[in-house]
């Protein structure tokens, strides 16, 4: 491919590409002749084969991306630069700057798979699907911009447009009580948000470019904020997002109310840009405060994990009990960071991709559920396994990837973490081993009670997975965390390359400070 | 034999996993019906192989063949003394200084036990196309198995910590699917639960030793590990004597929840809710029998630790003789085999405690054989009678007199009477111990006699006396008639007695030491066996054997008139067995007092609710004052245009009046 070929810019547009074109179809007042002519029923096929189209093209594109990434080379690969706004006089020089390395790579890969299965599991949406389908495109347009800006005012801006769609879709196209979870989701995302921006301005500011690759420790030193502060802030949002105990509450409130495709996004990869912004920006640009952070990190992280664990044993609504479950499984992210070591943070990006696949899928799983039974409560199912026995055996798999069973993805990156962070932190991952014991204590809980038991003939009339999209869904999603589990040096090699600078920028801290 | 033969060796389940699994999916997959066979197939001659058939087939081909080789295995490693064969692992991944391999380790020791899993794993198979015939689900049981069978040889095999500490979860997953199988039961679905997170809690001890020994030694190597062990140096890292100790107590922590012993034996009772030949395969010949391998595997970091093996040596010898008692008390066979199997490998256990690796292992090799066989019989018992409840059975040795030669055959081998194969593995640990722990020799001995009376009493029960009707079976459940009680077909009777016909020679193997000469060759220091005798042992544990066994047997035939005797009154019989069948009490202390009541109800509750109340009502209380504080601006926008006016008004007026006045 030619090198100049803006396939980055490409990518990252090509959702908004797709949602233009939905936005141009008739869709309110409908020609009933010629050329234009439309139903309502038509809207909605057209509004998602267009959606599966683009997710499918933006997939594929990253897919190559992917494959021709050069894994011998260290650095950003497919940049595209361009300078935005230069007013050197003024110390503000913004860069359209774009590019993937081997931390962002996979987690590229990981967005585009989940939109589009996020595509196929709308398939019977039809509350206005034009706008639904645009939502979820620009979506993930905004959550690729996150992954791959390479300058803070874009990431900023990636950041708070993904808040635009996700506001809409919950409370439009949720259930329960969405407009108070959408408006919590969003009010808590721009309280970090706020923190975050002033420690970019910082940043920006004293370095005299929001180009985060040319930012350097004498500048940070400069900042009208102290190193300590700056890294506060932006850990502030990142926290939120992740989330970490204890200000992880709106996500199972956003989860529980928010339709299966937005959960599945929700889960597979906005809370991953948490995990990403804390490599990515704080231990890259500040490895110096995160050296001294560590400890405080691996608690705050083994809380997560356990608290967050221990809440979801007494959660009734199997769709709150598996995003109680992600405030555990992201705890795992934290602790992995905090070991400051390759292996410890290769297993703490695993983490983000192999959360997204199970996660995904439990949605994906519990949301097809919902869609037959019309309740979430556990307490209501009973023996669900006679009269859906491949949903069954989906949930079921699911839920083992959840509780860490090997050769399933999950298992990999905890086991890496803990290995990774055990020399560093004894104590916290000796604490955090119960996570592992909790998490099977929950899943085979909720299993037991809504799939296993004697009949109910409640449910006779309830089909099984019976539809191309459902299939198409939980197959892809069953291949990725069965190949991840048993080769996961597919993303792994990629993953410990992009973490490989980020230790050595620590590691030059530390020694420089005379070892600890 | 080369090194892809043995890796063909866990292949070839793994494919029948496959195969079988498409045979159980494919008829469930919407728009399609089941392969359409020619009408040939459907000839009783080709019955074997099409349909759900060849889920089963499929599975006993792949095991034949895996059997096969591995025989071939362990006579070429037994000509080599048992020495370790030099394969090279290969890599998997690696993440900075953590490299994950996946590689195998040929010894003495695993070739043994790939013989062992293959063989039993080969006549359970064929024996459950019998037992589970007309079951609703047929190929799902048979892709359970496959996946079970797969895991077992792949924790045989393999060469590092990691990669047997994965397969390790996968036979707890497959234990957990085969326990559940018949998920309709509430019962059946909660002793699967029970069963993984009884062992997990144990598995969290071996996670733990495996995360410890990467983080002091930098390796997972198995073999490395071992020859480091002695002189507390592993792969060039000084180890203290403290992590040695920490990580053999967590391995023990592992092979304790694996093999039932006490305090997290409680699972292994409960498990008997699966079909009855998945007991005898994966909970009494291998599964929970890879709780000794795993401490045989590593039987010199044991030897580095004078604690762990004296903790294991009384953790061993304590569970011996409980588990013995709450068999004798038991009135459901397979609970009887239940507790008789955690009584067994306590022995196991006991023996690696006081030095006696190759009497361990060689105790397991025989009771995979003898127990597997017990497990099939009372499969057999239970296709004809429809019961497991031995309280209405009897009379059955005329009825099914294979059944019942063969379930002679393998409780004389339990008791431990000579010249039967359980005589010699027993003995052999008995006379360890004898050298070395005086207690825990006693205690041994007190099991044996007990092991004897047990057996004594199940037999008695199950095939002696009149017939009691057994039980009508549920609508839609499968197996016979019960009021006529018949021996079972060819496909379960043939296991039985190729079982039996092993179990009697096996134990002369150690006559000349080659037993342990093969096993000790997986040791870092290799040693040439020699024969165990001691006269004291065999003299006290056959008389105390013959004596246990003859106290049941006068005790059962005349049990009424002791009853009603001054005995009975003096000690309440129904009380005490009734507090023993409980498990003294334990079962209830750690699931409803720990697990509902401190955890559930307790712990989480207080948590679930800090998090709604305290953390949650933070956040909105925040909220609603912010909205609060906000609505006091709503005073002055309040949107009027003349509102507006009259504030610029009101202002232009002040600022008027202040530059007036000053």
């Amino acid at each position: 491919m030619d090198p100049a070929f803006p396939v980055l810019s490409l990518l990252i547009f090509l959702p908004i590409a797709g949602a233009a074109l939905i936005l141009i179809l008739p869709g309110r007042r409908m020609p009933t002749h010629g050329l234009f002519a439309n139903t309502p029923g038509t809207v909605q096929q057209q509004a998602r084969w267009i959606a599966l189209g683009t997710t499918l093209a933006a997939f594929i594109v990253s897919l190559v991306m992917f494959i021709l990434f050069d894994r011998g080379e260290d650095g950003f690969q497919f940049v595209d630069e361009l300078a935005w706004i230069s007013a050197d006089s003024l110390g503000f020089n913004v860069t359209y700057a774009f590019g993937v390395d081997g931390l962002s790579m996979p987690l590229v890969l990981l967005t585009t798979l989940l939109t589009a299965v996020a595509v196929l599991v709308s398939w019977r949406i039809d509350l206005r699907p034009k706008e639904y389908f645009i939502w979820i495109l620009v979506l993930e347009t905004s959550v690729l911009g996150v992954f791959t800006s390479l300058d803070l005012i874009f990431f900023f801006l990636f950041w708070e447009l993904e808040l635009i769609p996700m506001f809409l879709l919950i409370s439009i196209w949720g259930s329960g009580n969405r407009n108070y979870s959408a408006m919590k989701f969003v009010l808590y995302t721009i309280f970090g948000s706020a923190f975050m921006l002033v420690g970019f301005l910082a940043l920006g500011v004293a370095a005299g470019t929001f180009d985060f690759r040319e930012i350097r420790a004498d500048d940070i030193a400069a900042a009208f904020l102290p190193a300590q502060a700056i890294f506060a802030f932006i850990l502030i949002a990142f926290a939120i997002k992740l989330p970490v105990a204890p200000l992880h509450t709106w996500l199972p409130d956003a989860h529980t109310d928010a339709p299966t495709a937005v959960s599945v996004l929700l889960a597979g990869v906005l809370l991953k840009m948490g995990g990403y912004g804390i490599l990515r920006l704080l231990f890259t640009l500040m490895p110096d405060v995160g050296a001294d952070a560590d400890l405080a990190l691996a608690v705050i992280g083994t809380v997560s994990i356990v608290y967050g664990a221990v809440i979801t044993v007494r959660q009734t609504d199997l769709k709150r009990l598996v995003a109680y479950s992600s405030v555990s499984h992201m705890g795992f992210v934290l602790l992995g960071v905090s070991a400051l070591g390759v292996t410890g943070m290769s297993g703490a990006a695993l983490q983000l991709v192999t959360h997204g696949l199970i996660t995904g899928m439990l949605f994906v799983m519990v949301g097809l559920v919902y869609d037959r039974t019309h309740t979430r409560e556990i307490a209501e199912m009973r023996g669900l396994m006679h009269y859906m026995p491949l949903l069954g055996a989906g949930m079921v798999f699911a839920g083992l990837a959840g509780l860490g069973l090997p050769a399933l993805a999950g298992f990999v990156a905890e086991i890496t973490i803990f290995l990774g962070a055990f020399g560093a932190h004894q104590a916290p991952v000796a604490v955090a081993l119960l996570g592992v014991l909790l998490a099977a204590a929950y899943i085979l809980w909720a299993l037991q009670r809504t799939f296993f038991g004697p009949k109910d003939e409640k449910w006779s009339g309830l089909t099984d997975a019976n539809h191309w999209t459902e299939f198409a869904a939980i197959g892809a999603l069953t291949a990725l965390i069965i190949l991840l589990g048993v080769y996961p040096a597919v993303v792994m090699d990629l993953l410990e390359q992009g973490v490989q600078p980020i230790v050595e920028g620590v590691e030059a801290v530390v020694s420089a400070a005379g070892g600890r | 034999m080369s090194e892809t033969a043995y890796w063909t060796i866990l292949f070839l389940p793994l494919t029948a996993f496959v195969v079988a699994g498409w045979v159980a999916l494919e008829p469930r997959l919407p728009g399609k019906r089941a392969i359409n066979w020619p009408q040939w197939a459907h000839h009783p001659r080709f019955d074997v192989v099409c349909g759900e058939r060849v889920a089963s087939s499929a599975l006993i081909i792949a095991l034949f063949i895996a059997f096969v080789l591995a025989l071939i295995g362990l006579i070429d490693v037994a000509t080599n003394n048992g020495l370790p064969l030099p394969f090279s692992p290969y890599e998997l991944f690696s993440a900075g200084p953590l490299t994950v391999e996946l590689g195998i380790r040929i010894d003495g020791l695993s070739a043994l036990m790939l013989v062992v899993v293959t063989f039993v794993s080969l006549l359970v198979q064929i024996y459950s196309t019998g037992y589970m015939q007309g079951d609703h689900g047929y190929a799902r049981y048979f892709v359970f198995m496959a996946l079970f069978t797969t895991s077992m040889i792949g924790l045989v095999l393999a060469d590092n910590l990691l990669m047997l500490f994965a397969f390790w979860e996968l036979v707890g997953l497959t234990s957990y699917l085969l326990i559940g199988f018949w998920f309709h039961r509430p019962s059946a679905a909660a002793a699967a639960k029970k069963a993984f997170l009884v062992t997990r809690l144990g598995d969290l001890g071996l996670l733990a030793a495996m995360i410890l020994i990467w983080d002091r030694a930098g390796t997972l190597n198995i073999a490395e590990i071992n020859e480091g062990a002695e002189m507390l140096i592993i792969a060039g890292a000084m180890i203290s004597q403290t992590a040695i100790t920490l990580f053999a107590l967590g391995l023990i922590a592992g092979a304790v929840g694996k093999s039932a012993q006490f305090p997290l034996h409680i699972w292994l009772p409960d498990a008997m809710e699966g079909p009855t030949p998945v007991s005898a395969l994966v909970h009494s010949a291998t599964m929970v029998a890879a709780g000794v391998y795993l401490l045989a595997r590593f039987f010199p970091v044991l030897e580095a630790s004078a604690t762990a093996s004296d903790f294991i040596a009384w953790i061993g010898a304590g569970t011996a003789v409980g588990a013995a008692i709450l068999a004798l008390v038991q009135t459901d066979i397979k609970r009887v085999l239940a507790y008789s199997t955690i009584s067994q490998l306590a022995f196991m256990m006991f023996a690696l405690g006081v030095g006696g690796y190759a009497a361990a292992v060689f105790h397991l090799f025989t009771h995979a054989m003898f127990k597997a066989m017990l497990f099939l019989g009372s499969g057999s018992v239970n296709h004809s009678t429809n019961t497991f409840d031995m309280r209405k059975m009897g009379g059955l040795r005329l009825l099914m007199p294979i059944t019942f030669a063969t379930f002679a055959v393998g409780t004389l081998a339990l008791a431990g009477i000579f010249p039967l194969s359980g005589f010699w593995s027993k003995d052999e640990i008995l006379i360890y111990a004898w050298d070395n722990n005086a207690g825990v020799a006693a205690m041994g001995m007190i099991a044996a006699t007990l092991t004897a009376a047990y057996m004594v009493r199940a037999v008695h029960m199950t095939f002696l006396g009149k017939y009691r009707g057994g039980e009508q079976p549920e609508p839609g459940g499968h197996g016979g008639d019960p009021a006529h009680p018949h021996e079972s077909p060819r496909s379960m009777t043939a296991p039985l007695i190729i079982l039996a016909a092993v179990t009697v020679p096996i134990g002369l193997l150690s006559i000349n030491g080659a037993f342990e000469t093969l096993v000790s060759g997986a040791l870092p220091h290799p040693h040439e066996g020699h024969f165990h005798w001691n006269w004291a042992v065999f003299i006290i544990s056959t008389v105390l054997a013959v004596a246990g066994g003859g106290a049941a047997w006068l005790f059962m035939r005349h049990r009424e008139r002791i009853r009603d005797s001054g005995i009975g009154k003096l000690w309440p019989i129904p009380e005490a067995q009734g507090f023993a069948v409980n498990l003294f009490g334990l079962d209830a202390l750690g699931e409803n007092l720990l697990a509902r009541r401190v955890f559930y109800r307790g712990i989480a509750r207080a948590a679930a609710d800090f998090d709604r109340a305290a953390v949650d009502g933070l956040v909105n209380r925040v909220w609603r004052d912010a909205v609060a504080v906000g609505s006091l601006s709503r005073i002055v926008q309040n949107g009027w245009v003349q509102s507006g006016a009259l504030a610029i008004a009101l202002a232009g007026l002040l600022i008027w009046a202040a530059t007036a006045l000053f």
